[in-house]
């Protein structure tokens, strides 16, 4: 890897870093190692672990009766018989809402994943129960069209069984404000598409110091500029692909890809 | 139905994306042209839309090597030796290549491949300028973020002052957004985010723009409600749109983006009988 010296002048206190002692960009299995097993599985962030990432990103949201389920999106589909995880238009699916199913129902169902794989639906109380402790977890809260303030107190209450190691994300920056006032210690990680012209204001109304971007809306400058500004910027999307060794020279606190052996340092040595 | 878009299939409304009172129902974009019946931002999309009644196509605008204002989503084409492909081909025969490493002439040399296995040439943003009758209105997302070129804001300045009405300029790059003001005040710009901000107003200040165009995904109603009394006007874009068109004809939205523009009335366009 090329010479990282910027790094030495940037205070990147709050977001985790590398467990070695590195000043390499902290390395998140989003949604598990996706790439290898089905997402948002324990058998995903099992393997991420195995295959040197840093952390774990998981995805929550809560069913009817109040379980904070670990599911991406806010819509499975059902055709008659078994849930699937994705629409598929082959197929005649019928979308049911998350938020409308109770855990009780979802806890028997087998869900069809895209890869054709049957799996069980999670809970995030499982995955903490599960997970070496040495893992960070980056617990992504899904709200926005499905806002509910229940789901932050949920996550607290639960991320507290854990002692540290655990951050919260969304791409709706009022959740994580919820977050903030029940427990202000949390950090919080403010995801966004877009390239503003001030991203450290669009950051100080929550408040946060770190922000997920994906990687077509912003370039090498932006992430100096903001880094120099004192946000902690990281960078995921599949495009990350393609120019993955020039991004991981920039000052960027953390990359998330769905095969973390891409930038883990065991798998790049 | 006349197959020639210089007569509107009705009386074109009488609104622009930035009435308050919003319309009702709410403007209706075109995303990419009537892009789930013919190859997005191709003429054949845009032409399409116009016939069905949308009050305005949206399109995306980005930078070749040497310049030119192509018509086309993705930074990146796949070359599988022989032609360009929309999408990479799923045989893993193409290689990605940037657009911005490639000049006009080599993007229109063949038409390119898109994912339904059609062939259709690119467009220049001026060429679709001229074509486009001029009820129509126009969104021109410019694309940069990753690709950002300080050449892009002043080159669709230039474009947009041959059809200065009717014509927005949206953007997720707020930055090209605050370049093109400074070069063009009067061109209305929408500023493009996948987020729901805690203080979205604030974010459009240094734009400056008065549209927020807004993932269906991570904007509520409230949310609407609240920006619209800040003077902000929200449309809503995103796959998930469709899935509770009928909810939000009751939210008070500018517009909506939609890959088929016949969608968001059902089978009636407005002004015709149902």
């Amino acid at each position: 890897m090329a010479e990282r010296s910027p790094l030495e002048l940037v205070d990147r206190s709050g977001f985790p870093r590398p467990a070695d002692g590195s000043a390499r960009p902290f390395v998140w299995a989003h949604r598990g190692a996706s790439a290898l097993e089905p997402e948002n599985t324990l058998r995903a962030f099992l393997a991420a672990a195995d295959a040197g990432a840093d952390g774990v990103e998981l995805d929550i949201q809560l069913t009817r009766d109040g379980v904070a389920v670990v599911v991406h999106d806010p819509l499975l589909w059902t055709d008659g018989s078994q849930l699937h995880l994705r629409h598929d238009r082959a197929a005649a699916l019928r979308p049911l809402w998350v938020r409308d199913l109770d855990w009780t129902d979802l806890e028997q169902a087998s869900v069809r994943w895209p890869d054709g794989r049957t799996e069980h639906l999670t809970r995030f109380e499982e995955v903490l129960e599960v997970l070496p402790g040495q893992l960070w977890l980056d617990v992504e809260l899904k709200a926005g069209w499905t806002y509910d303030p229940a789901l932050a107190t949920a996550f607290v209450a639960l991320a507290r069984r854990r002692s540290g190691r655990i951050l919260a994300s969304s791409f709706d920056q009022v959740i994580l404000r919820d977050v903030a006032a029940v427990d202000p210690e949390i950090p919080l990680l403010s995801i966004l598409h877009a390239r503003p012209v001030d991203l450290p204001g669009v950051l100080a109304a929550v408040p946060a110091a770190m922000a997920s971007i994906d990687r077509p809306f912003l370039g090498a400058d932006d992430v100096r500029r903001w880094t120099d500004a004192g946000v902690e910027v990281s960078i995921g999307g599949s495009e990350l692909l393609g120019d993955l060794d020039a991004v991981l020279t920039w000052p960027v606190a953390g990359v998330f890809l769905d095969d973390p052996r891409l930038a883990a340092p065991a798998a790049r040595a | 139905m006349s197959g020639h878009p210089a007569t509107p299939p009705r009386a074109p409304r009488a609104v622009s994306p930035f009435d308050d009172p919003v319309p009702d129902p709410p403007f209706v974009w075109a995303h990419r042209g009537a892009s789930a019946l013919e190859p997005e931002n191709t003429m054949a999309a845009f032409l399409r839309a116009c016939e069905l009644g949308a009050d305005g196509v949206e399109l995306d605008v980005q930078l070749t090597r040497d310049g030119c204002p192509v018509v086309l989503h993705d930074a990146q084409l796949h070359h599988d030796g022989h032609r360009f492909h929309l999408r990479a081909p799923s045989d893993g025969s193409a290689r990605p290549v940037f657009v911005r490493d490639l000049d006009y002439a080599q993007l229109v040399a063949a038409p390119v491949t898109f994912p339904d296995g059609r062939r259709e040439p690119l467009e220049r943003l001026e060429a679709v300028l001229e074509a486009l009758p001029s009820w129509i209105w126009l969104d021109v997302e410019v694309k940069a973020g990753w690709t950002y070129d300080p050449r892009l804001a002043p080159v669709v300045a230039r474009c947009l002052a041959a059809r200065p009405q009717r014509c927005i300029v949206s953007s997720f790059d707020h930055v090209v957004l605050a370049e093109l003001h400074a070069l063009a005040p009067e061109v209305p710009l929408a500023a493009l985010c996948d987020a729901r901000l805690a203080d979205a107003a604030t974010v459009l200040g240094p734009i400056p723009a008065r549209l927020w165009n807004l993932r269906r995904a991570f904007v509520t109603e409230r949310d609407v409600v609240a920006l619209r009394a800040e003077g902000i006007l929200v449309s809503v874009y995103g796959e998930e749109v469709r899935l509770d068109l009928h909810a939000l004809r009751a939210w008070p939205l500018a517009g909506v983006f939609l890959d088929d523009p016949r969608e968001a009335y059902g089978s009636a366009l407005p002004g015709e009988p149902a």
